[in-house]
């Protein structure tokens, strides 16, 4: 038998069998392609006309039928293709192997041919020829490259860009058992020289202007010194390990009297984020639009809630208003125009931050708001400007934005900004909230950050925690003391804390999620498993801690391990921040979207309402009311 | 016979592709009665299969070195790259491979917070410690990429030797280009390039599949066009292997000087003996030497000075850079792009983005006059050492460029004569 033979036979037989298998795929591609069955688009147009007419069984029927006949016709055209492919890899791999076997099999003579010398020397020559052309092409790709760089654009990035602050080194991050908490720089290098004595007015401290009502000035206390925090270990694993093997100590959220079953402040009673409502909450979408009045300027700010009336307050560059609403029609009742005063900083804003960003608190007696340029106001329920404070000029990039806080009759007011914490030039102040006073004032080793105080009871003591970069700090409400202080923040900090369950959970897209103790601000644990939030502050419920990052991802984790339960990626971007109320989790995303969230061992959307307006506040639940501030709307929803 | 061959090469190729981008497709849109399932995340792989990866790659190198230096076979080592191609290619579908994992490593050491895994240091150790034991045998037998072109290649044709020498400068630039843009995160070019691993998975962009069936279809009358004269990988190993203990030895006796290995060498490894005799043109060598002389002298600070210039026009496939340009284009008013809106939709001052774009910029503006300097470098070190002059005495496979595929050891009649005397062939 001649092999040889035997082989250039089979590839050409492999080869007709692949030429045939071919014929047939290019066949099955041209009549899958150019098939008679239904276009996809004629479906669509008959699932239009099904959801006009859902009861049309008729039509339903023909839907479902031309539906199965496309998918039939694709999955028939690709199960071919697929056979196809195999057959064709088959007659291929055939080919090769009987060809490169008759090649193997033919029989020849080598020929021995060696190289000339010269020939050789030629080559080199040639090779060198080789290597410049192609090195001078290179070089001309080069500059070409060169030629189509586009150093204006360049400039441009360089005209625009932010110095970004230098990011922490590892060492100083929040998981470095070397930074977090640490304790305070001595005393001396912190307070004044000489404290200012009582009463003296504070005039290099940015925040002891004169009030225009109210007799601001007269009455301040010393900064007070940054108290000696207890004595913490770091966070390794061992000292949150101890820390978490003590009970957490109980505490509950606080606020003006009488504010329980009011919503009177950014995220209700205490900033907890927690409420109750008259209404089950699954039955949002059937909740009627009780009412939806249009709010003449543009803000960010959430509404309060105080009896029956709703206070908003909102601005552009040349106005700035207060209004009150009355909860059961929408009507507005008065507007209160808040000028600038002498010690003003400027209005100026990011896009994102508006003049308006923060939420006023209310205590059924005064109503308190603040603008981006850290003006403080105190306005009457009535409608009369009792009192105004400015606070400004802020050194901070979006604007000041950071929502007010108020217990023991005092209003917080958290300022931080600049981009040095050492400079020591953020404050909170505690603001006498019907005159405007400052009662005291705390310096806080912060640089610029957006997020509000919250105010919880610890035992007999009211504390106010306020978030900033790097510190979390824990402040005595009636003194200004500081309880303690933690330094586990880092980047942006724009979300506010979330209180419950003896715990202060903090946290940004710039650091890690850390869940510090109430009482001592021990590191309980940290972990980066979730997303982490950018703007929307973070609540902790009866069923676990939420979380939203700014992409719609709702969290659940365990507050006391800070382990991750679930997420839930909701379909648009989120800035508000998330409540509870009536055992579910309430979100609303960017384009006003309303999600009622079952919290239980995995998320399930129960109810959802669109608004068709953007929102980027926080709704208000008290009573039958739900209460949502769209772009520039405020609507009242109730059963 | 060679146009037929051609044509159903082609036409073999060109269906397949269209079949698999018709198996590729996506499902059609049945309208909204379709219940889109809940997309989900698969588990990592295991990490054992990894430990296995590293094993069968390990156990190739050994046995190729083994076949190669002991049992001097061709068809076990073609088995042995059938192997390869199956197992690191259509099952392990190209990647984790030693090629891609330069810029493993480049990104690694770019980038602080990216961490290496194992498998890809070993995948890129373990080929290099292997060359420099027994030269190439990761490209005889265990590189997918050099398997799937030894296999269909039919036909080899010889390419003229001033087109090898100039395309042999290519690696060296690619190697280049993909550490530039690996160390500074913009883009993992080797990969995305990779002109077999569409081939592999049956699934690639079409402009891919055009690259892919240009070298497959060069592949079958040219040997290795990807290994000669693009493979990032093969500089380093050319680097190793001349080091290596055990050099790849074309006859077990005495040379004959009979030719007919460097006649069956497709790959132009085979270096004839140094010529005796005729003197060279000593004018020409000295004219040849001072320009490579010129070329390291002023093409270094020429190509980089030229390298820097286009920094940002290399810098325009980074995502960052890409994002500020996007930015730029909302300022003036025009619809974001989806790196825009992604970046604007955080809520972050654009400034950061044009900082960050500023930052990748002057990076690439660095790497881009480094690059320069390696291409002049390189070019000016090939124009130099191509006259060396060597002392050859017999053929001899190039310890750099020999792929280690013994074609050769057949081609040998010394060799055959011997072994069949060593009744290894009886």
């Amino acid at each position: 038998m001649n092999w040889y033979k035997a082989c250039v036979r089979s590839s050409w037989v492999f080869a007709g069998f692949s030429v045939l298998v071919m014929i047939g795929l290019l066949v099955n591609l041209i009549a899958s392609r150019t098939a008679s069955v239904i276009p996809p688009t004629r479906v669509e147009q008959k699932v239009f006309e099904l959801n006009l007419n859902p009861q049309d069984e008729a039509l339903r029927q023909k839907v479902l039928a031309q539906d199965l006949a496309i998918r039939q016709a694709f999955f028939r055209a690709r199960s071919i293709a697929e056979t196809g492919l195999a057959l064709l890899a088959f007659g291929a791999f055939g080919f090769l192997v009987s060809l490169e076997a008759a090649r193997r099999l033919r029989p020849s003579v080598p020929i021995p041919k060696p190289d000339e010398p010269e020939a050789q020397w030629m080559r080199y020559a040639l090779a060198q020829r080789g290597v410049w052309g192609l090195t001078l092409v290179l070089g001309g790709g080069l500059a070409a490259l060169a030629t189509l760089s586009r150093h204006d654009t360049v400039a441009a990035f360089a005209q625009r860009a932010v110095v970004v602050p230098p990011k922490p080194e590892p060492e100083a991050s929040a998981a470095s058992p070397k930074a977090t908490p640490v304790p305070l720089p001595p005393l001396q290098a912190l307070a004044p020289a000489t404290p200012p004595a009582m009463g003296a007015p504070l005039p290099t401290l940015p925040g002891s202007v004169p009030a225009l009502v109210g007799g601001v000035g007269t009455q301040l206390v010393p900064i007070q010194p940054l108290g000696v925090p207890a004595a913490l270990a770091g966070p390794t694993p061992e000292a949150m390990a101890a820390a978490a093997a003590r009970p957490l100590p109980s505490i509950q959220p606080v606020g003006p009297a009488g504010a329980q079953r009011q919503w009177a402040a950014f995220r209700g009673y205490g900033g907890w984020g927690l409420g109750e409502a008259d209404f089950n909450p699954d039955m949002l979408a059937n909740l009627n639009v009780a009412w939806k009045t249009p709010v003449a300027l543009p803000g960010w700010g959430s509404p309060v809630v105080w009896d029956d009336r709703v206070y908003l307050h909102a601005a552009n560059q040349e106005r700035r208003e207060v209004y009150a609403f009355d909860l059961q029609n929408g009507r507005q009742l008065w507007s209160v125009a808040v000028p600038l005063t002498p010690q003003s900083g400027p209005m100026s804003q990011s896009m994102e931050t508006g003049y308006a960003p923060a939420t006023p608190v209310t205590d059924g007696n005064v109503v308190v708001v603040c603008f981006v340029n850290a003006d403080v106001a105190g306005v009457s329920v009535d409608g009369r400007l009792l009192w105004q404070r400015s606070f400004g000029p802020v050194d901070n990039k979006y604007g000041h934005s950071s929502s007010l806080a108020m217990a023991e009759g005092l209003v917080f007011v958290q300022v931080d900004h600049g981009y040095d914490a050492q400079a020591g030039v953020s404050r909170l102040y505690a603001l006498d909230a019907q005159t405007g006073r400052t009662v005291w004032e705390a310096r806080r080793l912060s640089i610029a950050s957006w997020a509000g105080p919250v105010t919880y009871r610890l035992g007999d003591r009211t504390v106010v925690v306020a978030v900033g970069n790097p510190a979390v700090e824990a402040y005595d409400a009636k003194t200004g003391e500081v309880l303690w202080r933690t330094d586990v923040m880092s980047g942006e900090v724009a979300p506010g804390p979330g209180v419950g369950e003896g715990l202060v959970v903090v946290g940004t897209s710039g650091s890690m999620l850390s869940g510090l103790r109430a009482d001592t601000g021990e590191v309980l644990w940290q972990t980066h498993e979730a997303l982490m939030p950018d703007i929307a502050s973070k609540i902790i419920a009866p069923a676990g801690l939420f979380v939203v990052s700014v992409d719609g991802t709702l969290s659940k984790l365990d507050p006391k391990t800070g382990r991750i339960r679930w997420e839930d990626r909701l379909p648009k971007p989120i800035r508000a921040s998330p409540i509870w109320f009536n055992g579910r989790v309430l979100v609303v995303d960017q384009e006003g979207t309303l999600f009622v969230v079952d919290a239980a061992e995995a998320p399930r959307r129960v109810a959802e309402r669109a608004l068709g307006e953007s929102v980027s506040a926080t709704p208000a639940v008290t009573g039958a009311n739900l209460l949502v501030r769209t772009q520039n709307h405020l609507i009242c929803l109730r059963p | 016979m060679r146009r037929s061959l051609l044509a159903l090469v082609t036409g073999w190729a060109g269906t397949a592709w269209s079949q698999s981008a018709q198996v590729a497709q996506p499902p059609p849109d049945f309208g909204g009665m379709y219940q889109i399932p809940q997309m989900t995340t698969p588990p990592p792989r295991a990490d054992i299969f990894g430990v296995i990866d590293v094993l069968v790659l390990a156990l190739g190198l050994a046995l190729t070195a083994w076949i190669v230096h002991r049992r001097r076979s061709r068809k076990e080592l073609y088995v042995v790259a059938l192997f390869g191609a199956l197992y690191f290619g259509f099952y392990r579908l190209g990647c984790v491979c030693a090629v891609g994992s330069i810029q493993n490593v480049a990104l690694a050491l770019g980038d602080p917070t990216y961490r290496l895994p194992w498998t890809v240091a070993a995948f890129f150790a373990l080929p290099l410690v292997a060359a420099l034991f027994w030269g190439r045998v990761f490209c005889a037998g265990v590189c997918p990429l050099g398997a799937i072109q030894e296999l269909v290649l039919l036909k080899p044709l010889r390419v003229p030797s001033w087109l090898d020498s100039g395309l042999g400068l290519l690696p060296y630039i690619y190697l280049g280009v993909g550490v530039l843009f690996a160390y500074t995160g913009a883009a993992f070019f080797i990969c995305e390039y990779d002109p077999f691993i569409g081939i592999y998975r049956l699934s690639a962009p079409y402009t891919m599949v055009f690259v892919s069936l240009g070298f497959l279809l060069l592949s079958v009358f040219v040997g290795r066009p990807y290994c000669r004269w693009l493979c990032p990988y093969g500089v380093l190993l050319r680097w190793c292997a001349p080091f290596a203990k055990k050099q790849v030895r074309i006859t077990p006796s005495e040379c004959v000087m009979c030719h007919l290995c460097a006649s069956s060498c497709p790959y132009e490894a085979i270096k004839a003996p140094t010529p005796t005799g005729k003197t060279p043109d000593f004018v020409r060598l000295r004219r040849m030497a001072t320009g490579a002389v010129l070329l390291l002298v002023l093409g270094i600070p020429l190509f980089g000075w030229l390298g820097w210039l286009a920094g940002p026009a290399l810098s325009r496939e980074h995502y960052a850079v890409i994002t500020a340009e996007e930015m730029l284009l909302v300022e003036q008013g025009q619809e974001p792009g989806n790196l825009a809106e992604s970046f604007l939709q955080t809520g972050q001052d654009p400034g950061i983005a044009y900082a960050e774009a500023m930052r990748v910029v002057e990076r690439f503006q660095y790497g881009g006059a480094l690059l320069g300097a390696w291409i002049a470098l390189v070019a000016g070190l090939m124009l130099l050492l191509e006259l060396r002059k060597a002392k050859r005495k017999e053929y001899e496979a190039d310890p750099g460029g020999c792929y280690a595929c013994a074609r050769c050891f057949p081609a040998c009649p010394v060799g055959k004569d011997r072994l069949i005397h060593l009744e290894v062939l009886k």
